[in-house]
């Protein structure tokens, strides 16, 4: 993993200056940059999380506290399709 | 029913939910707001005609912009999500009457659901509203019911569907009930 060298040029130092602390030796695993498709993937990946919690928590409720209704799968399923694509429709013509 | 145990003897006289109209408002902030983006565009456009410093800006405003469709599809996912949300408690929150009590059961969200029961028995008075033009036109209205006792309570029920039908129902039981009271205390 690359790292960055935290020492300074001291030519901007002034008579009477101290430094306190030397980081010269010290490398920190620092990524230089994030690439805009990195980022781009842990965004979906956090709404894709949030959105499957969601579907988790409501099929769960569904389940057991609509006794047993026929609704419920058409329902659940109803949510999924349209999830589907409206997602589908966010990401056409992403590369 | 999983909320609650029936007593030995007791029936599940009706079950029910709100009216589908008072669902139906309750989804009409979700399908304005869905809408809105639109009217954003068509905002920017009409900006684009009169300003033309705004007209590089609007012409990127379409649906054929990549971002433009991730941002659009972002926000009716979410708005979506909410919309099922409303539709889930519409349909989990009920009423049911048995012969001994009103179970009034409120799904607040997730993970938080409230069962309250009014014995019948302690039931004062029950009094019906129906106010409006669309609750005239639909048949909805509002259930107030009150208990004896020393700390006299009311609860409503809200957006019923005929409540006038329920108030005789609840009415109903409540004679049978000292009617079979009358009887076992002779």
């Amino acid at each position: 993993m690359g790292g960055r060298d935290l020492s300074w040029d001291t030519t901007d130092m002034e008579a009477g200056d101290t430094v306190l602390f030397d980081l010269s030796s010290v490398t920190i695993p620092f990524p230089a940059s994030f690439s805009g498709s990195e980022v781009f993937s842990v965004f979906i990946t956090l709404v894709f999380g949030f959105w499957a919690l969601y579907t988790l928590a409501a099929t769960y409720h569904w389940i057991r506290y609509s006794h047993r209704s026929w609704i419920a799968v058409p329902a659940l399923a109803a949510h999924v399709a349209v999830s589907a694509a409206i997602a589908s429709f966010a990401v056409t013509g992403l590369r | 029913m999983e909320e609650f145990e029936l007593e030995r003897g007791e029936k599940i006289i009706l079950s029910v939910r709100k009216h589908w109209l008072v669902f139906l408002v309750e989804l009409l902030p979700y399908a304005l707001l869905a809408v809105a983006p639109m009217l954003i565009s068509a905002l920017a456009v009409w900006a684009g005609s009169v300003y033309p410093s705004a007209e590089s800006f609007a012409a990127t405003l379409t649906l054929g912009n990549p971002s433009v469709r991730l941002a659009l599809g972002l926000w009716w996912l979410a708005l979506w999500m909410g919309a099922f949300h409303t539709f889930t408690r519409y349909y989990l929150e009920q009423w049911v009457v048995t012969t001994l009590r009103i179970v009034n059961i409120r799904q607040r969200g997730f993970f938080r659901r409230e069962v309250s029961s009014f014995l019948l028995e302690r039931v004062q008075d029950v009094t019906t509203t129906v106010e409006g033009i669309l609750p005239t036109l639909f048949g909805f209205g509002t259930i107030r019911v009150e208990t004896a006792g020393e700390e006299a309570q009311h609860f409503y029920l809200r957006g019923i569907r005929n409540p006038e039908h329920m108030r005789d129902l609840i009415m109903r039981e409540i004679a049978e009930l000292e009617k079979s009271h009358g009887l076992k205390g002779v």
